[in-house]
């Protein structure tokens, strides 16, 4: 069992063991158990969460996750927390700080958080630019889901957990994604996609290959794109393409998403700005 | 056709002139975007403004036809959702960055845009 827990959030925490609270990881399921949302947040222009990121150990998977967001203390508005759980294991809390304090939510303690100097602060403190009020909630929403995901990635990244290719599909923050794909291997990437049957097409130079058959060991990936070619390649799935881009200064290569319904690598690479195939030429790219 | 000049994961397209339907702020770093992750940040020397959009103006009053008569409508600008800013460049400018060649930027007006990736529900920007 979990040390320590107040009564209040442990009625909370047990009430929330079925259904949609539970995510399901590579190393574990959580529990989502709290997401308080304060109108202030949503409603300013611009919100820029400080994120502190405690790390507990379990015995049976040797990870868990409590991440709390607090806003900017000059908004003087709730705090935002998320706090994840694997289920079914004991927590062995490696951080000093009592666990019970902390999700008591007492505020001043929550004010010495902010002192905590953890892990994040680098990377998944998207700032949230919210539109109109119809919109709010829902991209809200849907941002907080996606940084979720980013934060299991970087965590497995930094526990040396094993990449798997639903990883590198979901991570949305670019370095990061970059970051698993060096170390799962881009070759690696476009088989294990044609063997799962993810990727469908691939765009080398404007020409489509098509494989009819994913699973079959025809499929060879052209020596050398992954080393010496910039912005030749797109691999396409059912419902996304990525674009390859090699960035000429730093020779860093990143593989962009984009619509699916692109035919060729310029016509992407336009997508990427805004603009049509045709209209896309820059005088310097570096 | 007016010139482009990408800087990584920022294009800058040279303009004849700033848009008239917006009203402008000036923002008081050069810095034109910073990556999360990185730290690393496009931005320019010397004496160029970068500009900010404060406020898009409804500027299009236009006809409708209802079926009986032409009824006035005010249709606010459709904002461009990858331009994050406009550049004025005043005398020949370096764009730096520290993973990026340095650009030197001739005298112009310049629209900034982001690149974007894709998201079956939702268009983002690309972020580093």
């Amino acid at each position: 069992m979990i040390q320590n827990i107040p009564d209040s959030v442990r009625t909370k925490l047990n009430s929330w063991k079925t259904g949609e609270n539970i995510r399901h990881t590579e190393y574990g399921d959580y529990y989502i158990l709290d997401e308080i949302i304060s109108e202030v947040d949503l409603r300013s222009s611009s919100y820029n969460p400080y994120t502190i990121d405690l790390y507990f150990e379990t015995e049976e998977r040797g990870l868990s996750i409590f991440h709390i967001v607090i806003p900017p203390v000059n908004l003087n508005s709730r705090i935002h927390t998320i706090i994840l759980f694997p289920c079914d294991t004991t927590l062995r809390i490696l951080n000093k700080r009592n666990l019970a304090e902390i999700l008591s939510g007492d505020k001043n303690l929550l004010s010495n958080l902010l002192d905590i100097r953890l892990i994040l602060g680098e990377g998944f403190g998207r700032p949230l630019s919210l539109r109109r009020d119809d919109d709010a909630l829902y991209e809200f929403k849907y941002i907080l889901k996606r940084y979720i995901q980013d934060l299991e990635t970087k965590i497995k990244l930094e526990m040396g957990y094993p990449i798997i290719f639903e990883d590198i599909e979901k991570t949305e923050n670019l370095e990061l994604r970059e970051r698993i794909l060096q170390e799962f291997g881009y070759e690696n990437y476009i088989r294990e996609g044609f063997k799962k049957g993810k990727i469908n097409y691939l765009i080398i130079e404007d020409e489509i290959f098509q494989y009819n058959n994913p699973g079959s060991s025809f499929y060879r990936i052209p020596e050398g794109y992954f080393n010496n070619r910039d912005d030749k390649i797109i691999f396409l799935t059912e419902d996304i393409a990525f674009l390859q881009v090699k960035d000429s200064s730093s020779g860093k290569v990143y593989f962009l998403k984009v619509p699916p319904d692109m035919r060729s690598v310029q016509e992407a690479k336009a997508w990427t700005f805004g603009l049509e195939k045709e209209e896309y030429n820059p005088e310097i790219e570096t | 056709m007016n010139k482009h000049y990408r800087h990584g994961d920022i294009l800058l397209i040279k303009i004849d002139e700033l848009p008239k339907n917006i009203k402008f702020k000036t923002k008081k770093s050069k810095v034109i975007l910073k990556g999360e992750v990185t730290g690393h940040a496009h931005r320019l020397k010397g004496n160029a403004k970068i500009l900010e959009v404060a406020e898009r103006i409804a500027n299009n009053l236009i006809g409708v036809w209802d079926g009986q008569m032409l009824v006035a409508n005010t249709i606010t600008a459709e904002p461009k959702s990858q331009v994050i800013g406009y550049a004025v460049v005043k005398e020949p400018t370096e764009l730096i960055h520290e993973e990026h060649n340095t650009i030197t930027l001739p005298v112009g007006t310049y629209e900034i845009r982001r690149q974007r990736e894709y998201d079956a529900n939702y268009i983002r920007y690309v972020e580093d």
